[in-house]
């Protein structure tokens, strides 16, 4: 704070405390009264303070008048894009499909080369694995029927949430941005 | 539409497919866009191009935009980066001349209006010598009256850094406003 031997004036920090708004009440005080007595201070305050007033009156420019048509129609094209987008990307469902139909296919592929494998020993009748003992058959689980009927049931669905996100949305979105546009 | 609606809710109708909404949204924050990305870059044409692909980002993460902040502020981001991005890439451009000239239009107007013209143009030149930054710095804080954290969080610097920034703009635009003027600021202001 000001009002000491060393410095008897107000810095310039200081008085952009106060054109600010950013000093305590106190300090208000004191420095306007160290600005009606110090005629250097209050010649630098008014400087400042009529700098201040200006800037806030010239700094604004107008934007050119179209402005808003020409950002109107570049939203056109970027909702347009927007559908694009969708495309380029496969949703996480199909992601998640495909994950499924991989993992089934590499279980049913290794059953299959069990079974090659067991007909090229000559013995196809006796089934390759003994699950006698194992408390989880799990070759006996992958020819239940109802394991393969919801697979299908769910890929079934997932294939139509994906044909709905990828094709029909974007298909329709279009016509009521056309309708709105 | 409402035109004073918030902007809170014309955001709320550009997600459900509003284009009057975007339009009034636009509309209203050109200017201060504009301005923003003119005293960046110095120059109208590249101004209004970075402002116009400013909003079409912002529309493109609408939907990610934090409710709970002010919408001037994360808009006001997009468009510094934009402009500072844009300054970075391509060299310094030529002095808009004919805003430098604009000083005295018209033959009928008063002495007033002339001292008033040749102090804001004085004002503006005085601007150029800063750096980017802090006309961005000061355009902020004196156009939108942002407080020091919100042009902490448009420009990325901290707040701190903002306000030590800001004293030094303010206090370069005077030397300057003294050096052209050669002493004449003094009356003048």
């Amino acid at each position: 704070m000001t009002a000491n031997t060393q410095n008897p004036h107000l810095s310039e920090e200081q008085i952009f405390n106060l054109l600010d708004g950013d000093c305590a009440p106190t300090e208000v005080a004191i420095y306007n009264t160290h600005l009606a007595n110090c005629a250097s201070c209050h010649a630098l305050w008014e400087e400042y303070s009529f700098l201040d007033s200006q800037l806030k009156n010239i700094l604004l420019e107008k934007a050119p008048e179209n402005f808003t048509d020409k950002v109107m129609d570049k939203w056109q094209v970027a909702g347009q894009t927007k559908t694009d987008w969708v495309y380029r990307h496969p949703p996480v469902l199909a992601w998640v499909s495909i994950g499924l139909i991989t993992t089934l296919l590499v279980i049913s592929g290794y059953y299959s080369l069990l079974s090659i494998k067991a007909y090229s020993l000559g013995d196809i009748t006796q089934p390759l694995l003994d699950t006698s003992g194992k408390w989880f058959d799990f070759n006996g689980f992958l020819q239940q029927e109802w394991i393969w009927n919801g697979f299908f049931i769910i890929n079934g669905i997932l294939a139509l949430m994906i044909m709905d996100k990828v094709l029909f949305r974007p298909f329709f979105e279009k016509k009521r941005q056309a309708l709105i546009g | 539409m409402q035109s004073n609606a918030p902007d809170i809710v014309l955001i709320d109708r550009i997600l459900a497919g509003e284009a009057s909404a975007y339009r009034l949204l636009t509309s209203r924050h050109q200017d201060y866009a504009f301005t923003v990305a003119y005293r960046i870059v110095g120059n109208r044409e590249d101004a209004e191009e970075i402002a116009q692909d400013a909003f079409i980002r912002a529309f493109r993460s609408l939907s990610s935009f934090n409710r709970e902040a002010k919408f001037t502020t994360w808009f006001y981001r997009i468009v510094f980066n934009a402009a500072v991005g844009f300054k970075r890439k391509h060299r310094p451009p030529t002095q808009d001349l004919a805003e430098t000239n604009q000083l005295f239009t018209g033959v009928t107007e008063s002495t007033d209006q002339i001292r008033l013209n040749e102090r804001q143009q004085y004002i503006k030149q005085a601007l150029d010598y800063l750096a980017p930054d802090d006309v961005a710095m000061i355009t902020l804080f004196y156009l939108q009256e942002l407080s020091l954290e919100e042009i902490a969080e448009i420009t990325s610097v901290p707040a701190n850094t903002v306000k030590v920034k800001l004293y030094r703009a303010r206090k370069r635009m005077a030397v300057e406003l003294n050096r052209m003027l050669k002493g004449e600021a003094q009356s003048l202001l």
